[in-house]
């Protein structure tokens, strides 16, 4: 890293520039340190992640432990849907293809796209079932592993040698999110709600370990193991651990089905909100960018989806397109955009009188590149707050679809666990364990996700950027090296050269006086607007 | 323009115990730090003072030099974390310094009010500006809105608004106007002290002239002390009496403004005075000054200004200097000082 | 030069002059005024805001002309309606002899490769999510200039090392939140020069930094101007600023120029009672000076409701009733000093 420091030195124009060397063995020692461990640690995360989710449902824990093993390490072809692959496959392409044509320096990099995109193509026409003459054969032989373990590897290799042709830029990725992370750390909310969060999402993935899958067969009656006799309709919990929260109706254990409600309630929570702010934040930002009759469409378009009275129309849509959690899914993605629509519309207006956009349109700009490289940037923050109550919200959902009956019958979620209670008559009984463990449970994560949703809040505050200042910490300090930039050539006076931290505050009172920076006429730092009152009419000045 | 109206309230003030003083306001070694997690801002250092009755006051210097925190250290103004260490605010006689939340909201307003910085933008769009104005006095006199909207039509005739408008929300009065409306709103309660926080930066150069000139006449109708915080020390040099320059939380230079401007001696002050143009002299670039202002945690050891002075010497980088007296009532804080005579 | 000056009574320049790049004919800016629905069935009379009526000058390559005037003035928006930032309701816009405000599609976008702007506020001006580098490279991106990523880091670099900021490589993923104000301005100047533009528009370009550091901005774009030949319009409300550095001033007032020359001569011999009184309450840091100061009662009126005659006679020391019903003309005093008003002799 010190030697990519030096070199920059020489400055100006025609000086060696930054990343020189992509291609170079020695570039990989200029990803820095931080974003190494990032790597390998992400990669292996998501290894175990894709892992645990594809664990197969038939191997049971009471097999022994080898077979447990055995089970981790195969599974049969055709656990992720095949167009998923393609996708991500024409992506990966996309972006090699884009990067090469470019000319860009980074020219591994690009390739390593382009073979994770084969790789993926692979995998989707074996996921698929083989194309037309060929098969990947037999379901014993497990392709599933081995592509999954490769396209995982290779991704981290090409992220690593992104970063490897990026230094600075991957330091800063680093960086803001470890920024990011201090400031949630110390917010109190936020840690409960993201402890609750991590035991929940543990519980659905490793599912498979804590709940042998075929107790939720419809014939699979628990038994008491000392006296071998089926429990029966609503018992009572005893110590036994799948007894722990009773019997059902049936007498099959409500605790496996516990456990494996929280994969689909989380799923289709999770995947439901992000269809939803995608839609949302796009017409928002459509909405609020575009003036006139244009804005206008949008903003009654979101009005009638906003009138229409969501339970009603999901109920009518479950009906009509039919009752599995993909529907699911959709349904709560299209009815539930609105109230998104409207936030970040009214944050697009603010963003959109700043200086910066009319420099943008300025500098010949087009609308599209403005709104997806200066407005959504911009409103990204209050997008993803905004994501994370949704994700409440659409749990909620999902669960009330659910409990009326809508939810997909084949899968246990929460919501449906609460159907069959209450279809059966279990709060006359009261069979409270079969009640109160999917209620709690919805009502821990939808609290979990608020919680993190307002910690999130506070977050975003401009004041992270005034923290680092009166902190006086940079990212080079970070890195281990002094925190005043070296002065190099002969600069101009006045600040050019020299970054000393600590200094951006106006008569040394940080940011207590002042409202979030950004807002003009109320700089954050040194300097203010002088000299230019304000002006009513447009046109005036 | 409007006849001056000297509108005090029948006297009714207590008689005080009254510590030997200067004038008006007496302010000593004035300490002010601000309390961060990384430790403590010296944002004002041992500041002094004095203003007579009548004396307008200018506290010139950069952004970040202290001269808000001063001002607002006189009020007791400052957030949470700011808290004067030490020194004295002798005002008519009583020491301000040492006074409870509960003996300064007695001054506040009544005895010294303040103009902040951006005030006109701080005025409640929702809500008819006179109603604004009449608050100040409905709170410190008791008197109801009907008898304090009378009081603000004539503040409106002294500054200059046609006393027609008071019903006018703050959108509809221009820049000026509203800045005229804060002045008014300062004078409520009939203040001896106004202090004016950058007052004119926002404003036209015409504008800027005009409210400059009603200040100067406020003064002289109303036996007003002023004290007028601004980076601009051409708005200074031509509308106060006395000056004093700081930086970094210090004292560099203080006296009469044609003692500072006339002859200045510190560097900082000399290099300030190049970096406004003079528009009746020769053509020249202005000047700037090179380097940025210290940090005020870690504030380093010798003389603030040191890495920045064009006349420094050896002992500046390790010496720390006071003031010292060249004249009668300028002071200097430098090493080339040197009292007039000697 | 002598036969032009013949056939184009209106150039206002001096005759030694170098090529003209803009040449601004009766130039009319005008923004209609939302009635209501009901008041615009009632009344055919539709109001505007008369932000540039009727003016008329030249800029020359090369040269720095400011253009003074309070707020309310139309500078501002003359400046950005020779950008095509706002849209000329009459008159021309010449730039090298062709008609900017006609100028659409690809004439346009390689216009605006051509003209850049700086605006104000450095805090609000530039994207605080992009880096440096990104910010001053998008105008090579959006406009498709560089064909090849080295080509694009060079320019980058280059444009950055030129505005001040050196090393360029220290700056370049920095976010502008870890910049002073006047750092900020220089990226904002680099982000303006990367495209070798032929003229800049800068609106109030100092106005919100420090006056410490004011003079190394306005240092910089005269040396541009001297290196690159870039023709510079600077936007100000401050007549000394402008007295600083300009070569020519041009002096606004509701929507005309009323007063316009070089900038010596206008400061030292002005002519226009506007330009007397301003000149007269600009501060200066010297408590003994003693001048006159010629206040201005009220303030500056409306931009819809312009008064007749001479648009400054309700404010004028100097009117007579002849002002309230004619209109002046510009009265050429000297050289390119030129002056709008009927008291001149």
């Amino acid at each position: 890293m010190n030697t990519q420091r030096s070199e920059g030195n020489e400055g100006g124009a025609g000086g060696a520039p930054l990343r020189g060397q992509a291609n170079t063995p020695a570039a990989t020692q200029g990803v820095p340190r931080r974003f190494r461990n990032w790597v390998i640690f992400w990669t292996i995360m998501v290894w175990v992640v894709l892992e645990l989710l594809t664990y197969p449902k038939t191997v049971p824990i009471t097999s022994g432990f080898s077979a447990v093993i055995k089970g981790f390490f195969s599974a049969s072809v055709g656990d992720y849907p095949a167009w998923l692959m393609i996708l991500i496959a024409v992506g990966c392409f996309a972006g090699g293809v884009v990067g090469l044509v470019r000319r860009s320096k980074a020219v591994t990099f690009n390739v390593l796209l382009l073979v994770e995109g084969v790789v993926f193509v692979v995998w989707g026409v074996l996921a698929g079932g083989g194309l037309g003459g060929w098969s990947a054969g037999v379901n014993e032989i497990s392709y599933n592993w081995a592509i999954q373990t490769v396209a995982v590897v290779l991704g981290g290799v090409t992220v690593w040698f992104w970063a490897a042709g990026n230094p600075e830029r991957a330091e800063l990725t680093t960086w803001n999110t470890h920024q990011v992370w201090k400031l949630y750390r110390g917010n109190w909310q936020g840690m409960v709600g993201l402890t609750i969060l991590v035991v929940f999402i543990a519980m659905a993935l490793l599912a498979p370990f804590l709940a042998d899958h075929g107790l939720l067969d419809p014939n699979a009656q628990i038994k008491d193991p000392h006296t071998g006799q089926l429990y029966g309709p609503y018992h009572p919990p005893t110590a036994y651990y799948y007894n722990w929260f009773g019997t059902d109706q049936v007498g099959q254990s409500v605790l496996a089905q516990f456990i494996w409600s929280a994969r689909i309630s989380l799923m289709v929570g999770l995947l439901a909100a992000f269809m939803s702010t995608v839609l949302g934040a796009g017409i928002g930002i459509a909405a609020g960018f575009y003036g006139g009759w244009q804005g206008e469409a949008w903003m009654r378009l979101t009005d009638a989806f906003l009138v229409i009275p969501w339970l009603p129309l999901a109920m009518v849509l479950a009906a009509a397109w039919g009752q599995n959690y993909y529907m699911i899914i959709i349904i709560i993605g299209i009815t539930s955009w609105p109230g998104t629509a409207r936030v970040v519309r009214s944050d697009v207006l603010r963003v959109r009188e700043l200086s910066f956009i009319e420099r943008a349109k300025a500098i010949g700009s087009k609308n599209g590149h403005i709104m997806s490289k200066h407005v959504l940037p911009n409103v990204m923050p209050l997008i993803f707050a905004n994501l994370v109550l949704v994700v409440a919200i659409a749990i909620l959902s999902e669960t009330t679809l659910s409990f009326l009956g809508l939810g997909d019958p084949l899968n246990f979620s929460w919501g449906t666990m609460l159907h069959y209670a209450w279809v059966n008559g279990a709060a006359g009984l009261p069979a409270w364990w079969y009640l109160l463990p999917p209620g709690i449970a919805i009502i821990l994560v939808v609290l979990a996700f608020t919680f993190i949703g307002t910690a999130y809040d506070e977050v975003l505050d401009p004041k992270l950027r005034k923290r680092e200042e009166s902190t006086g910490e940079s990212r080079f300090a970070a890195r281990g090296e002094p925190a005043v930039a070296v002065a190099g050539g002969a600069g101009l006076g006045g600040g050019a050269a020299v970054f000393t931290p600590g200094q951006q505050t106006d008569d040394a009172m940080p940011d207590f006086n002042k409202p979030a920076g950004g807002s003009i006429g109320r700089p954050e730092g040194g300097g203010w607007v002088g000299g230019h009152i304000q002006d009513d009419e447009k046109g005036g000045e | 323009m409007a006849q001056a109206t000297k509108a005090k309230p029948a006297s009714d003030k207590k008689p005080v115990e009254r510590i030997e003083h200067e004038g008006l306001l007496d302010v000593r070694g004035l300490t002010t730090y601000f309390k961060l997690g990384v430790g403590d801002v010296r944002a004002v250092q041992d500041v002094s003072f004095t203003l007579k009755p009548g004396e307008s006051l200018g506290l010139a210097g950069e952004s970040g030099c202290g001269k808000t925190t001063a001002a607002l250290s006189l009020l007791k103004l400052l957030p949470e974390n700011g808290r004067i260490v030490s020194g004295e605010i002798l005002f008519d006689g009583k020491n301000l310094a040492k006074r409870t939340e509960y003996g300064m909201s007695k001054i506040r307003w009544k005895e010294i009010s303040i103009i902040f910085q951006g005030a006109m933008n701080a005025l409640n769009p929702v809500k008819e500006t006179g109603k604004q104005i009449a608050e100040p006095i409905q709170l410190h006199e008791g008197l109801s809105e009907k008898t304090a909207m009378v009081r603000v039509r004539e503040l409106f005739d002294l500054v200059g608004i046609n006393p027609k408008r008071v019903m006018d929300f703050p959108h509809q009065l221009s820049g000026g106007m509203r800045q005229r409306a804060m002045i008014a709103m300062a004078l409520a309660c009939n203040p001896k002290l106004v202090i004016g926080d950058e007052p004119t930066t926002a404003l036209d150069v015409m504008v800027q002239a005009q409210i400059l000139e009603l200040i100067g006449r406020l003064r002289r109708e109303l036996d007003l002390s002023f004290i007028l915080i601004s980076h601009d020390l051409s708005v200074m040099a031509e509308t106060c009496d006395k000056g004093v320059v700081m930086y970094a939380g210090e004292v560099v230079e203080s006296g009469t403004t044609a003692d500072i401007f006339n002859d200045a001696q510190h560097p900082y002050t000399k290099q300030l005075i190049r970096s406004f143009p003079n528009i009746h002299e020769k053509r020249e670039m202005v000047r700037s000054i090179k380097g940025d202002p210290p940090n005020l945690i870690n504030p380093p050891a010798g003389c603030f200004f040191c890495p920045r002075c064009d006349e420094r010497v050896p002992e500046c980088e390790t010496e720390h200097f006071g003031l010292t007296e060249v004249a009668t009532g300028h002071f200097v804080r430098c090493v080339h000082a040197r009292p007039k005579g000697v | 030069m002598a036969t032009e000056q013949a056939d184009r009574p209106d150039l206002k320049l001096a005759p030694e002059a170098g090529e003209v790049l803009f040449d601004i004919r009766d130039l009319e800016v005008y923004f209609p005024i939302h009635q209501g629905f009901f008041k615009s069935m009632v009344s055919s009379e539709k109001k505007f805001v008369r932000a540039v009526d009727h003016i008329t000058f030249q800029i020359r390559k090369g040269e720095i002309l400011a253009l003074v005037g309070e707020s309310g003035c139309g500078k501002t928006t003359t400046g950005r309606t020779l950008l095509r930032l706002e849209d000329a309701t009459g008159g021309d816009v010449l730039y090298k002899g062709k008609p900017v405000n006609k100028f659409s599609g690809k004439e346009l976008r390689d216009y605006r490769k051509k003209a850049q702007i700086i605006f104000q506020d450095p805090y609000n001006s530039i994207n605080p999510k992009q880096t440096i580098f990104d910010i001053v490279a998008e105008p090579l991106e959006v406009n498709n200039i560089c064909s090849s990523e080295r080509e694009k880091e060079d320019k980058v670099i280059t444009a950055i090392n030129e505005a001040g900021l050196r090393p360029a490589t220290e700056y370049l993923y920095r976010y502008p939140h870890e910049l002073s104000g006047g750092q900020r301005q220089r990226v904002c100047i680099a982000g303006a020069t990367v495209l070798d533009p032929d003229v800049i528009v800068a609106d109030e370009p100092v106005a919100s930094l420090d006056v410490s550091i004011r003079n190394d901005i306005l240092k910089l774009m005269v040396e541009e101007k001297e290196k690159l030949g870039v023709t510079y319009i600077f936007i100000t409300h401050d007549l000394s600023l402008a007295w600083v550095i300009s070569d020519r001033i041009a002096v606004m007032y509701l929507g005309r120029i009323v007063e316009i020359g070089d900038t010596e001569e206008v400061v030292a011999n002005p002519k226009h009672p506007y330009t007397k009184a301003l000149i007269s309450v600009i501060p200066v840091p010297d408590p003994l000076a003693k001048r006159e100061h010629v206040i201005l009662k009220g303030e500056t009126p409306n931009p819809v409701d312009i008064p007749t005659g001479c648009r400054f006679h309700p404010r004028c020391p100097e009117a007579t009733d002849e002002c309230k019903e004619t209109d002046p003309e510009d009265v050429h005093i000297r050289g390119s000093h030129y002056a709008a008003c009927l008291k001149i002799t």
